[in-house]
């Protein structure tokens, strides 16, 4: 009896259907017995060959594919493979770790990685796959952990609330942790997951990283208090802007016939020298400035000579985003102005800090779809106006340099019709003609009055940004166009203060009198208030003086 | 001579801070709409705040117009002061173009005064409307505009149901200028008492003084 049981528990342990056990391998093999990887595989599994031992001296090779298919599969693409390297080369099958590889380095120790720029950073950062191999999911994650107890809301991390967080709203996001949340941490994590099997024989190209973003396309901020959730992130925050030689053509350097020998004319770094051969003017300039001297000491701390759009065709967050490189507290530092963050939605820094910048109130035409105001792109316009439109025409259809206030109304409505009630005129005050002295750091002059007020200099200069195929035009507008919709029902911008009225405006008005008198002072729109009630308050004053005359006169 | 008992000690304290209150606003609020305003002030050589300070005194003073006018409001409507004073009836109607008569043409020939102030009705049908419409309409209309400019971008989501900005600041302004001519009409009717102080000093006693039997001008 006690041998039937054992002879039963004998059968159980012993695979089902092998036609050798493992067991009796074990006996010659005893070293693969403690093996921890394929381990609840029978040898005979993979070794198909042995029908009886002892077996013969010449075995079969292992087929991994049996099992292995879609591993093997990438496998087969990669350089590895061309190689002529089996799986067992890196794999240990009857080892103890189970599923992993053999590190890059045990056969790659100490690549150099000359030819990568910013070698150190790159190296910390990333692992192999990141650049060498297929990924299949990549991002970066930024986590912040603020102090026990701290609260912070997303709409400081996103201040538009558009859905993420842009350079300058992270760089401000960056600057408040610094002030307000000491002890917090900021962890940058740059994951790659891919298939160490397929390993490229090339490395990525910068671009795909850098430009076309195929690779670290998304980046999630983490902000884990309280309560945790995430932000994303424009990946352009971590990861910067470098263009590739297929994009260069496109700058504006490009555009002009710079050619990379131009500039790069030996190996050294790129200095003001080079620069300073084309833009004498403007360095010099620059140069006896105190930004020159105490900050930013050559162009490319600003300027990436490499980039894809000229100023004009950066908007007031994008220009922001630059200052802010440095400039991260710049939100705290404006804690005067009221209604800060909103100011930072339509103003650039050097709106105010560049007094001889020529500056502008630009208008282009975005939509708010979910609460997230986008400017309109070229491509969406092609599609309501046909192939290769001129929007300047179908706004202007006279041949002029310039659109009316009128005409601009005209259009939004019809776009509207066209598009959907969502959108709208956006507006913004940004520098048309760079002059490169920002010396003026604290503002003499925090009046609001210089913006607020009919008499702003930015309404001399006003401009609509149209956009075109590959680039904006700018057009200059003609008339007001603040006045001709008394309630913003096209227009998002209003400029609290030039709805006020004005000597010119009664003078204008008495000057229209009588027949002009009704239309005119329809077209005051809300000033109309000021006016009338100006007039009631003197007629009243009037009144009551000549009601206590009277009281005097007749002693009650 | 007999005395009426027209204001409590709370509505009289309550009534001069939100005079100084109101003050301040209207000047500050001038000065913003205005700016102009500021240079002419200089040249008087009156002291008047600069812009940027202007901006922060009418925020913060206007905070403190809001719980005034919360104070004022739960005051009234707890103390019952509202139905007594504030509450138009039936017997108003008659008296609503009497009480103008008087004002306009009475008072110059020494007609009397159709309405007496006394502890269970201190206003006429017209000061009913007066101060009616600028307590209850007017003021809220101000203080909630008001609100809704002190962030703009928290509020932007009701600022533009309500039709946005632009018509925020016009219904802001146009309350203020009701609120103005309301004032600059208060300010002289004070004087309008059996002695031109009488209602002044009603505001600072509590009591009127008025002849026995003899109901007095107003």
């Amino acid at each position: 009896m006690p041998i039937l049981v054992i002879i039963f528990f004998l059968i159980l342990s012993s695979p089902v259907g092998a036609a050798v056990p493992s067991d009796d391998c074990f006996n010659c093999h005893e070293e693969f017995k403690k093996r921890t990887s394929h381990e609840g595989i029978a040898c005979t599994d993979c070794h198909i060959g042995i029908k009886e031992i002892p077996h013969e001296e010449k075995l079969t090779t292992p087929a991994c594919n049996a099992c292995h298919h879609k591993t093997v599969e990438r496998y087969s693409a990669g350089i590895h493979k061309s190689k002529g390297l089996a799986c067992n080369q890196c794999h240990a099958i009857h080892g103890k770790k189970k599923g992993k590889g053999a590190d890059c380095a045990s056969c790659h120790p100490n690549i150099a990685h000359k030819a990568l720029p910013s070698r150190g950073k790159h190296l910390a950062a990333l692992n192999c796959v990141a650049c060498h191999g297929k990924l299949d999911k990549s991002g970066i994650t930024a986590t912040v952990t603020l102090p026990k107890g701290a609260t912070l809301e997303r709409k400081v991390v996103d201040r538009d609330g558009n859905g993420f967080a842009d350079p300058a709203e992270w760089h401000a996001f960056e600057a408040l942790l610094d002030q307000k949340f000491k002890g917090y941490k900021l962890e940058k994590q740059y994951w790659a997951y891919g298939d160490a099997h397929e390993i490229m024989p090339k490395a990525a190209d910068c671009g795909e990283c850098h430009n076309k973003r195929t690779r670290f396309a998304s980046a999630v901020g983490r902000i884990t208090d309280v309560t945790s959730y995430s932000v994303q992130i424009t990946p352009s925050v971590f990861i910067p802007e470098f263009p590739s030689l297929r994009e260069f053509p496109k700058t504006v350097h490009g555009q002009k016939g710079v050619r990379c020998t131009d500039c790069h004319s030996s190996k050294d770094k790129i200095t003001d020298k080079v620069c300073v051969r084309c833009h004498e003017q403007v360095y010099h300039t620059y140069e006896k400035s105190i930004h020159a001297k105490k900050g930013a000491t050559s162009c490319t701390d600003c300027h990436n000579p490499h980039l894809i759009k000229t100023y004009k065709e950066f908007n007031a967050k994008e220009r922001i985003a630059i200052c802010s490189r440095c400039h991260k507290d710049y939100i705290t530092r404006h804690e005067w102005l009221p209604n800060t963050t909103l100011h930072f939605d339509y103003l650039e820094c050097t709106t105010c800090h560049s007094p001889g910048s020529e500056k502008s109130m630009v208008f282009f035409f975005a939509d708010k779809k979910n609460n997230k105001k986008n400017a309109l792109q070229y491509e969406v316009l092609e599609r309501v106006f046909g192939k290769n439109v001129h929007l300047k025409s179908v706004i202007n259809t006279y041949a002029e340099n310039m659109v009316k206030g009128e005409e601009i109304g005209r259009f939004v409505i019809d776009l509207k019709k066209k598009m959907g009630e969502e959108i709208f005129v956006d507006a913004e005050i940004i520098v048309t003609k760079v002059h490169h002295d920002y010396s003026v750091t604290r503002l003499k002059e925090r009046n609001c009055v210089t913006c607020h007020s009919p008499q702003a200099h930015f309404y001399n200069s006003m401009y609509l940004i149209l956009p075109e195929k590959d680039h904006h035009i700018y057009v200059p507008v003609k008339g007001t166009l603040l006045s001709v919709y008394p309630i913003s029902m096209a227009l998002d911008i209003y400029v609290l203060g030039e709805e006020k009225i004005t000597k010119e405006d009664i003078y204008a008005l008495l000057g229209k009198a009588p027949e002009g008198f009704p239309a005119y002072a329809k077209s005051l729109g809300f000033k109309l208030i000021d006016l009338v009630g100006v007039i009631l308050v003197i007629l009243v004053i009037l009144s009551i003086l000549a009601h206590a005359l009277l009281r005097i006169l007749v002693k009650r | 001579m007999k005395k009426i008992f027209l204001h409590t000690l709370t509505i009289r304290i309550w009534h001069w801070i939100n005079a100084l209150i109101v003050i301040v606003l209207m000047i500050t609020g001038i000065q913003l709409r205005m700016p102009g305003v500021e240079e002419f002030a200089r040249n008087m050589a009156i002291w008047i705040p600069e812009y940027s300070m202007a901006v922060l005194i009418h925020k913060y003073i206007g905070y403190a117009m809001t719980l005034s006018f919360i104070f004022w409001l739960v005051y009234i409507l707890v103390s019952g002061s509202f139905r007594t004073h504030y509450f138009p009836r039936p017997a108003d109607i008659p008296i609503l173009g009497k009480q103008a008569l008087y004002y306009l043409v009475g008072v110059f020939q020494g007609s009397e005064n159709p309405f007496t102030p006394t502890e269970k009705g201190k206003f006429n049908p017209l000061q009913k409307i007066a101060y009616g419409s600028v307590m209850l309409v007017i003021t809220p209309l101000i203080v909630v505009t008001g609100i809704l400019f002190s962030d703009i971008f928290f509020f932007r989501d009701v600022i533009d149901w309500l039709g946005g900005v632009r018509l925020l600041d016009a219904l802001h302004v146009l309350a203020s200028y009701l609120f103005l001519l309301n004032l600059i009409v208060h300010l002289y009717m004070c004087t309008m008492g059996h002695h031109i102080f009488d209602h002044v000093k009603a505001m600072i006693v509590g009591f009127e003084e008025m002849p026995e039997e003899s109901p007095s001008k107003h």
